[in-house]
Formats: structure tokens, sequence, C-alpha cells
């Protein structure tokens, strides 16, 4: 085990043998370190935290942090990030909140790039890019492969598809679809991510459906039941446009174009003053 | 006092008993930290500042000299409040912050993560102000405003209002 000597480690932390601790790094007590994690240096790890197996954590990122959320009082909630993620300068990782579920979660081979900012209750699936300054608000659900480019902003209990990929400076306000290219302010649907899907080992027969899925549902009048039903029609026969219409159709179901809104706890009835609704990160 | 061992903290600090310093923070000479503060690793205070009770400092966040915070605030991580800025009572400021040099801000605010707030703003209680926006100098945010993420705010803001979109426009029905 290398730990630098000017390395704070709290008693009660667990940190496996091949597992790397830089200079000045601040380890909290209930934290575990899997085998051949590196944290460079200055890193802070709090809470009750795991990282599982080759991650890279880089200068001045906090993980397992408090959630910056008003109905946050101090639950031992958790973080769990898998393995072989790369998590660059700077970046924040709250833990979860009792109402959210308890837990922020990542997964394997993530890319966390400069800055950007996971809140409480996330969860990260594997193979996902997040740019710099990438801000996700509480309760977000980012899908595999998704690409988030830099100073994206999504809305709290947003989700992001698989395979999507969200244009610079954009503001994912609901629930981003799969293999879909999003840019704007509001998120815009603007085609589909091709050269993504192609590096996926996507068919191209599959791609050019997703294509014809894409003129269908948003570049045409149909109404989106019956848009979503002439889809299914041409392309049912490939999981990926399946994907897309499940998709769609649970978002519909949510609450402001938002799946997760379920999760959204009531208010107490008995606070007055309601508190305000969510962080806004 | 509680300070971490790596702690420096500056022999002419004023510090109140039960203020919990973590580890490589580096506090400055004519800093006053009133009771119930907690600053988390690296946090850097330069002096002189004044710092009221109860506020929480998250991991890496810097204070320029003469910077001004009331109490039970919290700041999060890396924020940082630039020399002569004044601070109230129970904000929240997100990760990655940044308010400038003599820049005030009332109470009872909500400012999202990497907000700027440039040079002179002044911003007035119970505003909220999402993520990734940017208010250029010397703006003025009328109190219980609410500013939408990434929204460039190039002119003042009106009480109450609520500001969206690129160019920032006054949305009808305000923040209610």
């Amino acid at each position: 085990m290398a730990i630098h000597p000017s390395a704070v480690i709290e008693p009660g932390a667990r940190i496996h043998a091949s597992a790397e601790i830089g200079p000045f790094c601040v380890v909290g007590p209930k934290v575990s370190i899997g085998p051949g994690t590196k944290l460079i240096q200055s890193v802070t790890v709090v809470g009750r935290t795991s990282l599982g197996a080759r991650n890279v954590v880089h200068p001045f990122c906090v993980i397992g942090g408090d959630p910056q959320d008003l109905k946050f009082k101090g639950e031992d909630s958790t973080t769990s990030i898998g393995d072989e993620n790369v998590i660059r300068e700077g970046v924040t990782i709250n833990k979860g909140t009792l109402a959210g579920g308890g837990q922020t979660v990542i997964g394997n081979r993530n890319m966390l790039m400069a800055l950007a900012h996971v809140a409480h209750d996330c969860l990260i699936e594997d193979n996902c890019i997040l740019a710099n300054a990438c801000l996700l608000a509480g309760h977000v659900r980012v899908e595999s492969f998704a690409i988030l480019s830099g100073w994206v902003v999504v809305h709290h209990f947003a989700t992001v598809g698989q395979n999507a990929f969200i244009g610079g400076a954009s503001r994912v306000n609901q629930d981003a679809p799969p293999y879909m290219i999003l840019q704007g302010m509001s998120g815009e649907v603007r085609g589909v991510n091709s050269i993504g899907l192609k590096r996926r080992g996507i068919k191209p027969e599959a791609i050019n459906c997703l294509k014809e899925a894409y003129r269908i549902i948003w570049r045409s009048a149909l109404p989106k039941p019956e848009a979503l039903a002439e889809v299914e029609k041409i392309g049912g026969s490939y999981p990926e446009v399946r994907t897309l219409i499940e998709f769609l159709r649970a978002s519909d179901q949510g609450h402001m174009g938002r799946r997760r809104e379920h999760r959204r706890p009531a208010p107490a009835p008995s606070t007055p003053p309601p508190e305000p609704e969510d962080d806004i990160e | 006092m509680k300070a971490h061992a790596t702690a420096l903290v500056d022999p002419a600090a004023d510090i109140a008993d039960d203020v919990e310093i973590g580890p490589f923070c580096v506090i400055g000479a004519g800093v006053r930290i009133l009771s119930g503060c907690r600053l988390g690793p690296r946090v850097w205070v330069a002096g002189p500042a004044a710092i009221g009770r109860d506020n929480l400092l998250h991991a890496n966040v810097s204070m320029d000299r003469s910077a001004e915070l009331g109490d039970g605030n919290v700041l999060r991580e890396s924020t940082h409040v630039a020399s002569g800025a004044k601070i109230g009572s129970r904000n929240r400021l997100g990760t990655w912050v940044t308010i400038g040099a003599s820049a005030t801000v009332a109470d009872d605010t909500h400012l999202g993560g990497f907000v700027v707030v440039a040079d002179n703003c002044r911003i007035e209680s119970r505003t909220r102000i999402e993520g990734q926006t940017v208010l250029e100098p010397g703006m003025k945010v009328g109190a219980g405003a609410r500013i939408r993420s990434q929204v460039p705010v190039i002119g003042d803001v009106d009480p109450s209002a609520l500001l969206d979109g690129n160019p920032a426009e006054a949305q009808a029905g305000g923040a209610a």
C-alpha cells in the first residue's frame, strides 16, 4: 500500500494493499478503496463511500460530500463508484439522501472530466463521458455510453438515454432520448447520433431505421402516440428502435417529460411553510 | 479551536473555541471566526477577514482578504470569495461559485454550481440563481428574483422577476 506520509487517513478507512494515496489527500473513516485505485494528490474522500478497482482520481476532487439538498438531515447515505473510472481535477460527487433512495451510484469505465458535478442520488451507468464542468442536479440517471459535452446542465429527475449525445452548453430539462443528439437551451432533439452508434457497432440498417424514427417522431406533424405506433410498425424488429419507443413512452407517463419524477418525495403536510422544491445545484 | 495537526493557523487569528478546522487549511493573520463554524480540508482564508457563526465551508473553499461572511452560510466545494466581498446570512452557495471583489450577497439566497457573480454585483435577499449563470460586473438582482441556469445576466434584475434564456428575458408571471 503506497500512502504518502502527508496524507490524512482516518482510522476505520479500508484501503486495499495495492491502492495508491498521494500527498495531502484526506480519506474519511467509512471509506473503502479497492485494488489499484489511485488518488493522485489533494483528493478528499469522505462519507460512506466505496471506490472499486483501478479508478484514477485527480487533484482537488471531493467524493462523498454531503448533498446540496434542504431535505438532507445528516443521514448516513452512501456513494458507490465501480471500477476503472477516470475522475479528473475538481470533480464533486455528493452522497445520496434518504428521501431519494440513499445512494449515489457511478458504474464502471466512466470518464468525468475536470469540474464535473454529480449531485445526490444520481445514477451513472457504464462507459459514460461527462465533459468539463458538466452539472448533474439531484436524482439524475445517465444511461450507458451517453456523452455529455462541456458545460451541460441536467435538470433534477431527468434521464439521459443510452448512447445519447448532448451538445455543449445545452440544458437538459426533460428526459433525453437514447441514440439521439440534443442541443440547445431547451435540449432540442437535433438528429441521430449516427457516428456514436457506428462506433458502437450498431448495424447500419438499425441506424437508418432510427433516422426514419427521428423524422417521424420529431419532424412530422403526427401526434406522439401515433408517431410511436408508426415507428413501431416500421422498426419494431430492431432492439434499438424498441428501446427508443419504450423510453419515450415511459417519459410521457412521467411528469413534465421526466420519468423519474415519481421519485420526488411528496411534501410533508405538517411543515408550513413549504420547503423549496429541491436543490438547484 | 479544534484545528487538525496539518492546518496552518496564524497566531494572530481570532478563532472561537468550538470551531473545527480541517487538514491542510491555511488561516491568515487577522481572521476572526465565531463559534459553530466548520472548515473542511484545504480551506484558505486570507487575513483580515470576518466569519460569523455556524458557517460551513467545504473542501477547497478560498476567501481573499477583507471578505466577510455572516451567520449560517454553506459554501460548497472550491467556491471562491474575492477580496472585499460581503455575504450575509443563511446563504447556500454551490460548488465552484465565484463571488467577485466587493460584491454583496444579502440573506437567504441560493446560488447553484459554477455561478459567477462578478465584481461589485449586488444580490438582494431570497434570490435563487441556478447553475452556470453568469452575472456581469456591477449587476443588481432584486429581492426574491429567480434566474434559471446558464443565463448571461447583462442588466439589472427586478425584484421577484424570473429570468431565462440567452439573451436573458424576463418571463411572464415572475418568480412566484
